[in-house]
């Protein structure tokens, strides 16, 4: 070998090192035609580069073990003795599974990098959807609230995203979006804010004036981001200006808002987005729930008023009734000839604009899916607070008894075996799968008859990967630890 | 071991396991040379620059070394990227910086290591003079050497090298944390050694 050269590039082991030898070894293979041999983390094989980011280098990886490509993240080394902080926070994500938010398969270090396996997603960032071609801001402000709900999901587990901007929400083929990098930014060092004016990096733009001041954030300042993202998404243009941070800091206090052209449809959404964008995380919405309800209100107002000037249609002429229910934009299925009266009658209702009488009405009935939805909207374009809480929450839990189709196989066994008596075998059933509410019903209720500690402790570990905290009082006093 | 010019002779004439050694021997200086001046996936630039060997085989006649020949090469892929990604747009990479040209791997304010410091310093100058410095002092190329690959005279290496080590200076200086790095001052041969050693 000639001298080692001092090396301005080559760092230390880690990322650089490990791309070295990815490129070494794919080029091997390229040029002469050589065997690949993949370099290998953890047990994961890397494969091409997808991209980078501020904080690390994205791979297509192999899992031989099950067999599948995942997208492997290696993080810049977080310096001293973060390791073991970044694989706790990495459990706490990998427990996280809801269909719009990033799914976290494996966690682990490789020559003091830490590094995330997650689903592969084919597709691309918001950003690329949006700038893609012109989008109707209807399926816009779907998606968006799809995200939301993803968001508020990780809320609810204590956990923080930190980084919310359109080039961490990747959009599959399917078009179901996820949110990626939850958490992320905690395991490198904080930013500072000592870039030199005038070049402002991307992400200060949706960041919270909290965090822009290197305060505690929460997860108000993930709310101020989505808003911020929002705005851009639906409106095309950030919700304050300015060339560094100082300027939009200045401007997120002032709430000088830029403008929006007067009569853009998604008009409607500004005063909620705006009331996220307040400087003060105390004045923003409580939580994720409540600007998502009112997102989800104007996409509802729409529906609502649609269905009443459909079932006037409707009533003028009988023959048109199959015609118009198929082509409404909610899916009604009605089990019964007085659910479809009862609907009609609600319908009526909404045409007077009597929308809050005919949240009353749907309030007396037992109710399905569709007159629940049916009964939020009514709330909400009534403007009743009250009456909004309470439908939204009868709608939570009926949505929680009811399975949806995809996973009521093993739900309908659980519930069975939960029937017969067989707690320890429900329980068996479930607990390999990965979370969801559906099946936690099932184990809570299964968990209230169960009297072994192991079989306590099993329902625990499941019903934990759901919520961190205490699943129920009983199963906490008799759990090991 | 064989050295580069029989190794490259029997490449040229097909054996293949000569050319593999070849790449084994080189990749890596290959690899550096590209790593800090793209920000993205460097491989096809390291493929192009080794088949690129083949394809100008006629210039190379062992008059310099194997290793001056693959930066020639290597310089002139680096251009053809900057040109490719800036299409229509004339560049004088007198004046431009990779800064400039690529964005740069890392704005992210993080506690940044005397190395990185360094780098980005090194990234702001005009790309020429950025070439000169790090094939100079970081790969050891002599200045005769040096201007077979920039393709300019003797003469104007030297003076090139100077511009850049004063420029450095400059840059280093308004770096955040940069000042550590500059020394006593006063010989800039002899601070260009002692940076050097420093990265090593
Ligand atoms: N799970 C994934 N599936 C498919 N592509 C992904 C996945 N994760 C990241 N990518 C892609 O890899 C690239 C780099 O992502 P990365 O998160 O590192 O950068 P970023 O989001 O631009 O910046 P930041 O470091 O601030 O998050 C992006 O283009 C992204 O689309
Ligand atoms: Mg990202």
């Amino acid at each position: 070998m000639e001298q080692a050269p001092a090396r301005t590039s080559t760092a230390p082991p880690g990322i650089p090192s490990l791309e070295r030898r990815r490129v070494q070894a794919a080029l091997r293979a390229r040029l002469f035609g050589r065997e690949p041999e993949p370099v290998r983390v953890g047990r994961f094989l890397l494969r091409d580069r997808l991209g980078a980011g501020a904080m690390g280098i994205v791979y297509v990886a192999y899992d031989p073990r099950l067999q599948r490509d995942v997208a492997l993240k290696m993080l810049h080394s977080p310096g001293n003795q973060e390791g073991e902080a970044f694989l706790h926070e990495a459990r706490a994500l990998a427990l996280l599974s809801h269909p719009n938010v990033l799914q976290i398969h494996d966690a682990g270090i490789e020559e003091g990098c830490p590094y995330l396996v997650s689903e592969l997603v084919h597709g691309g960032t918001l950003r690329a959807w949006l700038q893609e071609q012109p989008r109707p801001w209807r399926q816009v402000l779907r998606l968006l609230v799809d995200l939301g709900r993803g968001l508020h999901a990780a809320h609810q587990r204590g956990l923080v995203h930190r980084d919310i901007k359109p080039e961490n929400v990747l959009i599959g083929a399917d078009g179901r979006p996820r949110v990626a990098d939850f958490g992320l930014s905690l395991v490198p060092t904080p930013l500072g804010l000592s870039s030199s004016p005038g070049s402002i990096a991307g992400t200060l733009r949706y960041m919270a004036p909290e965090q822009m001041r290197g305060d505690r954030t929460e997860p108000a300042s993930d709310q101020f981001g989505f808003c911020v993202m929002a705005h851009e998404a639906l409106f095309g243009s950030l919700p304050f200006q300015g060339n560094s941070s100082a300027e939009i800091l200045a401007a997120v206090e002032a709430g000088a808002f830029s403008q929006v052209p007067r009569g853009h449809p998604a008009h409607a959404v500004l005063a909620p987005l705006r009331r996220g964008l307040r400087a003060s995380p105390a004045a923003r919405h409580p939580s994720m729930a409540e600007l998502l309800l009112e997102l989800e209100g104007v996409l509802r107002r729409r529906n609502a008023l649609w269905l009443g000037a459909g079932i006037l249609a409707l009533l003028a002429g009988a023959s048109g009734a199959a015609l118009v229910l198929a082509r409404s934009p909610v899916a009604f299925e009605f089990s019964s000839a007085s659910e479809r009266d009862l609907y009609l009658q609600a319908a009526e209702l909404t045409r007077q604009q009597r929308y809050l009488d005919c949240a009353r009405l749907l309030e007396k009935h037992p109710r399905s899916e569709s007159l629940s939805r049916f009964r939020i909207t009514c709330a909400a374009t009534g403007q009743s607070p009250a009456l909004l809480e309470q439908a939204c929450a009868d709608w939570k839990r009926h949505r929680a008894q009811t399975p949806p189709a995809e996973c009521s196989d093993h739900v309908r066994e659980a519930r069975r075996l939960l029937a017969a008596g067989h707690h320890e075998r429900c329980i068996a059933t479930l607990e390999r799968l990965p979370y969801d509410v559906w099946s936690a019903t099932v184990v809570q209720e299964c968990a209230n008859k169960l009297y072994t500690i192991d079989g306590f402790f099993r329902a625990c570990t499941y019903l934990r990967k759901g919520a961190p905290g205490p699943p129920c009082k009983r199963l906490e006093m008799l759990t090991p630890r | 071991m064989s050295d580069d010019a029989t190794l490259w002779s029997a490449w040229c004439a097909g054996d293949k396991r000569a050319g593999e050694a070849l790449f084994e021997r080189h990749f890596d200086t290959v690899y550096r040379f590209f790593e800090n001046k793209i920000n993205g996936d460097v491989s096809d630039l390291v493929q192009r620059t080794f088949l690129g060997c083949i394809e100008a085989r006629e210039r190379f006649r062992g008059a310099s070394s194997f290793r001056t020949f693959l930066f020639a090469i290597a310089r002139n892929e680096l251009y053809v990227h900057y040109r490719s990604k800036k299409k229509g747009e004339a560049l004088d990479f007198s004046v431009s910086s990779i800064a400039e040209l690529g964005p740069s791997p890392s704005t992210l304010a993080r506690q940044r290591s005397e190395r990185e410091i360094l780098l980005a310093a090194l990234q702001q100058l005009p790309v020429e003079l950025q070439l000169a410095l790090e094939l100079h002092y970081w790969e050891s190329i002599p200045g005769s050497e040096l201007a077979v690959i920039l393709e300019v005279p003797e003469g104007t290496v030297r003076s090139r090298l100077r511009r850049a080590l004063e420029q450095l200076r400059e840059r280093l200086a308004a770096e955040s944390g940069g000042e550590r790095l500059l020394g006593a001052g006063g010989d800039l041969e002899a601070w260009a050694q002692q940076l050097r050693a420093r990265m090593s």
